[in-house]
């Protein structure tokens, strides 16, 4: 019985993977409340995606991953930041062609330039299970990063989070604050890639926080239930990875979609009073402000 | 050198194929940039992952796997974007990664045949005439129903709040509006592959946004847009021996940027000239005058 449970967690490379998902979970966590919070799920999403050709490239070249997917993300950041400055509306459109302009290349690099072949699988959706020691002490980094800029600019986040426009009449300035949120989210999904694979990265920083949110209000507690249910997942998808085969990034996947929907179901059967109005920044509302048809 | 590549019927169907995504792409395209739903576009793609890799093990046709994995997925996110506290986003991005790691695991199982790749970069150049004639079919009930919707999707997309008063009704056409993303992706999908059926759904929309202002002239454009930026890439994948589903993709990205250029180009240069235009040329009234839309 005892062995059948934590057998698997004997093997060192499990044990590897272990301590990568733990060290994740850390940044994952306090990054997936302001994702969440400040409405990035696609940024995110985005970022991940972009780093394909770099990583492609670093298999290719034969240089560590990290690096060539870390300068893609940050490239793909800087030319977004780039094509959309002075723009009020139309962010989406230009994160899914810059998005998909990456893919475009890193498909060609892959199939024409290096004949990356089956590594391709390996790129896109990562594995726990095959994770060098250079991935857990980035992950490390990463997440202490993550947990000293929470500290420093949470006050600021959480100010434009809420409301940007009385945020900026109130004199907090969030230039430098956004950037740093937007690099950290870079650099710490860059750092999961190796461990989750570039499309399914979201489902350690995005899915957790939208799941603890169901329940939790004020910033800390969904902060601290988010990382614990980060680490529970990755723990528990990890394991199953091991039980039945199965890739791990996958594993977690389905397995945190499956919280997600029995928290939103249980929610559902215990909350009945009437829902609050949307406190995160609602696309509803950001339509009517747009300012999209000046001339009609 | 011009029309050798047609010669052949692969080619020929690809041509077809990539008229047809084109078609579609370009003018739903133009209500994604507007509804500011390209990440529900490119993530109902990643989505139909499993109906696709079912089809791909129970040997049925690719389309039929797409369309139900696409209606589930498009099913989910407007039920989950309907809980208040996490936005239509954060809901996307649950249901992508809960229903494409369900398509990984299924894929990558020991029992799955090889060929994964070709499913996540589409296979431009093996489409069969079956295929087609089902995508044809999608194509024109897309294309048809956005001419029906044409003046909800109009009344809604400028002021949700007064759209009912005429009687249009912002539910009906946000669903609709997802139900035709998700048709565009069945049909584009069998070319580009569901890593890459964004482009055609959002670079040539946002290309003819850049040139032309009103609803009508901007589909039309698009749709023309797509097509050429497709024939170009059959063309670039045909002399250089590049993947069809990434170059016609590639294609379409760079068509964006050589316009956003050209449109800096000519802003600048009007405020050398020392012209008063208010603002930018995109807020100038264009070639078309600025007219109200139909």
């Amino acid at each position: 019985m005892f062995e059948t449970i934590f057998g698997p967690f004997a093997l060192p490379f499990v044990q590897r993977g272990l301590t990568e998902v733990l060290f994740l979970s850390v940044g994952a966590g306090l990054l997936g409340t302001w994702i969440v919070l400040r409405g990035l799920a696609f940024y995110s999403h985005a970022v991940g995606m972009a780093a394909f050709p770099g990583l492609v490239l670093a298999d290719g070249l034969g240089f560590a991953a990290p690096i060539g997917a870390f300068f893609t993300a940050v490239f793909f950041a800087g030319g977004l930041e780039r094509l959309s400055r002075g723009k009020k509306s139309g962010h989406d459109s230009l994160t899914a062609l810059v998005l998909v302009g990456m893919v475009a290349l890193g498909v060609i690099l892959a199939s024409d330039v290096f004949f990356s072949g089956s590594n391709i699988d390996t790129l896109l959706f990562g594995s726990l299970l095959v994770i060098g020691r250079w991935d857990v002490v980035f992950a490390a980094a990463t997440s202490a990063a993550a947990l000293v800029a929470t500290l420093v600019f949470g006050r600021v986040w959480l100010a434009t989070g809420f409301d940007p426009e009385s945020a900026r009449s109130l004199g907090v300035r969030h230039g430098l604050p956004d950037i740093v949120l937007l690099l950290l989210i870079s650099l710490s999904i860059t750092s999961a890639l190796s461990a989750a694979g570039a499309i399914l990265v979201t489902t350690l920083f995005v899915v957790p926080a939208a799941t603890t949110r169901l329940f939790v209000r004020r910033m800390l507690p969904w902060q601290l239930s988010s990382i614990a249910l980060v680490a529970a997942e990755g723990v528990l998808g990890l394991w199953l990875s091991v039980q039945t085969n199965a890739p791990p990034g996958a594993a977690i996947a389905m397995l945190a979609g499956a919280i997600f929907i029995l928290a939103l179901l249980t929610r559902r059967s215990s909350l009945a009073g009437p829902p609050e109005p949307p406190s995160i920044q609602g696309d509803q509302n950001r339509k009517i402000l747009a300012p999209f048809p000046k001339n009609y | 050198m011009v029309f050798e590549p047609w010669t052949q019927g692969i080619m020929q169907r690809a041509l077809a194929e990539v008229a047809l995504l084109g078609l579609v792409g370009g003018a739903l395209g133009c209500w994604i940039v507007f509804y500011e739903l390209s990440y529900s576009a490119e993530s109902l793609a990643h989505a139909l992952f499993p109906g696709l890799v079912i089809a791909s093990l129970t040997g049925l046709p690719l389309l039929l796997g797409a369309g139900i994995g696409v209606t589930v997925a498009a099913v989910a996110v407007a039920i989950l974007g309907r809980a208040p506290e996490i936005g239509r986003d954060t809901s996307v991005a649950v249901v992508i990664s809960a229903l494409f790691g369900f398509g990984v695991v299924l894929a990558l199982s020991p029992a799955s045949p090889p060929g994964l790749q070709g499913l996540l970069f589409g296979d431009v150049l093996g489409v069969s005439n079956l295929d087609l004639l089902l995508a044809a079919v999608l194509a024109v009930v897309v294309l048809v129903s956005l001419r029906l919707l044409h003046r909800q999707l109009l009344a809604v997309g400028f002021d949700r709040t007064t759209a009912r008063s005429i009687g249009a009704d912002p539910r009906l056409a946000d669903i609709a509006l997802l139900v035709l993303i998700g048709l565009a992706t069945v049909v584009a999908v069998q070319g580009l592959g569901n890593l890459l059926v964004v482009a055609v759904l959002v670079g040539p929309a946002a290309t003819a946004r850049l040139l032309v202002r009103r609803m009508a002239p901007m589909m039309v454009l698009a749709s023309l847009l797509a097509v050429l930026a497709g024939v170009a890439g059959l063309y670039l994948s045909y002399y250089a021996g590049t993947a069809g589903g990434a170059s016609v993709a590639g294609c379409m990205v760079v068509l964006y940027l050589i316009s956003l250029s050209v449109n800096a180009l000519l802003r600048w240069k009007r405020k050398a000239d020392g012209a008063t235009a208010p603002g930018a040329l995109g807020f100038a009234p264009g070639p078309s005058g600025g007219g109200r839309d139909v």
